[in-house]
């Protein structure tokens, strides 16, 4: 099968087959593509359809992960198949679909400074990467365009576990690798510096509290002046400091914890998501 | 830090002097004693204070050297000398033996058994720790403390990075605190004398006791005051 064959038809036949109706494409990526669908109930689906029915062991670490997965911050698998089209195979998963968009369309030029709201976000992601982090799994790309909302809530979901690390298991990055995957802007230096013994759920740590950082004041912590988002990457790459800007930020609105969970070193970072917990919540009283 | 004797050759009997009794606990070795020896010795403490913390020290540093008694204890292993140290679930089936033997002992604390390597590096430092998870594991629903061995070089701890590298796998631990043992080129009963090697252990220590984990440093020398230090 040709790599740029447009999956729209296979949707719409798997639609057909299981009485769905397809609405719209909303997302495509390297290894697959995600539809918006419903059923006769008025209940939403994403339905992501590979391009390649081969379990190779990204996926299934990826699928397995989020069938571990029980949380309500999380986003979940309804079902798993495989659909015949054409003499080829194609391996499909149905979700709830998300209609509240992503955390990335929230945070506006003018960010979100109210401080209630700030911790409100950060508590509900910390319980959902606690509960990943007490599988001994570790996301690896907590962003804010992985974030996403129902229509009616603002209880933020993580979804999307594509690079999901299965601590338990062996790695799948190859040690020679520049950098191990992730989005960089996001990474932990650990990631970047594809340093795979260091990776653990103080990855998703800092991930978080840059996402928080454009959540909170729409800049990274390591966002020096003048700073383009190369720069930031080799900053945090090189173990190196956070910006005045950040730190100035952080004592206005008294979000002391935020600079922790930035640390470039895990070790400086909270040691356990219930001493993240414990004072993340603490910084609004 | 507190600070504990570390029993060596005939030096049991220190336990029991009138002010050295002072010190918050012992390290006792399998290598000096046997394990109806330790028995003995551990229900002489019990009989005398209320509170005096035993910590044994399974002591497998070096499999290849004269081992004395070590090699008579039920949990050392026949196929030492022969078997690959990085296959965990050979570690898992020591771990095991080591727990049987502690609750004939009933030591206060256990350190976690480790191997002195060829190269110290990360991939070394996540096996302690593994080993280490692996023998709290194996102790959950006791009353023994779980001390994790950690053999650093102090050659390495010249270097900034490599310590806070150190520290971030360490601070990983689920025991209840950290058996630090410096090893170094020194010549024993030298003091330890690189300022940038000294700088490293004491940022280590502080690192993991900001992360309340307690640490006991092994076979300290003068540079104890350091380590009280940090």
């Amino acid at each position: 099968m040709q790599d740029n064959f447009e999956l729209k038809h296979v949707a719409l036949e798997i639609c057909k087959s299981r009485n769905l109706n397809l609405i719209r494409k909303v997302g495509e990526g390297t290894f697959k593509e995600t539809f918006e669908v419903s059923d006769n109930n008025s209940n939403h689906y994403a339905l992501k359809i590979f391009r390649s029915v081969e379990m190779d062991t990204r996926k299934e670490r990826e699928i397995k992960s989020m069938l571990r997965c029980d949380h309500p911050g999380i986003a979940k698998i309804q079902d798993i198949d495989t659909f015949d089209f054409n003499g080829d195979k194609f391996l499909f998963l149905l979700e709830e679909y998300f209609g509240g968009g992503t955390l990335e369309d929230r945070i506006t030029k003018n960010a979100e400074k109210d401080k209630e709201k700030i911790i409100d976000l950060g508590i509900e992601l910390i319980n959902g990467i606690s509960h990943i982090a007490s599988l001994q799994l570790v996301h690896r790309d907590i962003k804010p365009a992985n974030i996403l909302f129902r229509e009616t809530s603002n209880k933020p979901i993580i979804t999307d576990f594509g690079i999901v690390r299965d601590l338990q298991a062996t790695s799948e990055t190859k040690t020679w690798l520049p950098h191990g995957p992730g989005t960089p802007l996001y990474s932990a230096p650990e990631q970047l510096n594809n340093e795979k013994r260091l990776i653990d759920w103080r990855t998703d740590q800092f991930a978080l509290g840059v996402t928080l950082s454009f959540y909170g004041f729409n800049m990274h912590p390591y966002d020096h002046l003048g700073f383009i988002a190369e720069h930031i990457i080799e900053e945090v790459a090189k173990w190196g400091k956070i910006s005045k800007k950040f730190k100035e930020n952080i004592d206005i609105v008294g979000l002391p914890a935020l600079e922790k969970m930035v640390s470039v070193w895990p070790a400086n970072r909270y040691r356990t998501p219930e001493l993240l917990l414990e004072n993340w919540t603490n910084q609004g009283r | 830090m507190s600070t504990y004797h570390q029993i060596g050759h005939h030096s049991k009997n220190l336990i029991f002097e009138p002010n050295l009794s002072n010190f918050q606990g012992a390290i006792l070795s399998p290598v000096n004693y046997s394990q109806s020896e330790i028995v003995e010795l551990i229900g002489k403490v019990r009989d005398e204070f209320d509170k005096f913390d035993i910590v044994f020290d399974p002591q497998l540093y070096y499999p290849h050297s004269d081992r004395e008694i070590l090699k008579h204890w039920s949990y050392f292993p026949k196929d030492f000398e022969t078997v690959d140290l990085t296959d965990l679930k050979w570690w898992h089936k020591l771990v095991s033996e080591i727990s049987k033997t502690i609750s004939e002992i009933n030591p206060n604390t256990i350190c976690t058994p480790v191997i002195h390597p060829r190269a110290f590096n990360i991939d070394y430092y996540s096996l302690m720790n593994n080993i280490s998870c692996d023998l709290c594991d194996s102790l959950l629903n006791t009353d023994v403390r779980v001390l994790q061995t950690a053999l650093i070089s102090l050659s390495d701890l010249a270097d900034f990075n490599q310590v806070m590298k150190i520290a971030s796998i360490l601070t990983r631990t689920t025991a209840d605190g950290i058996y630090l043992i410096f090893y170094s080129n020194s010549n024993p009963r030298r003091e330890l004398h690189d300022p940038e090697e000294l700088k490293g252990g004491m940022l280590l220590i502080n690192t993991l006791q900001n992360n309340n984990i307690d640490v006991l440093v092994g076979y300290s020398s003068s540079e104890i005051i350091l380590w009280k230090e940090s």
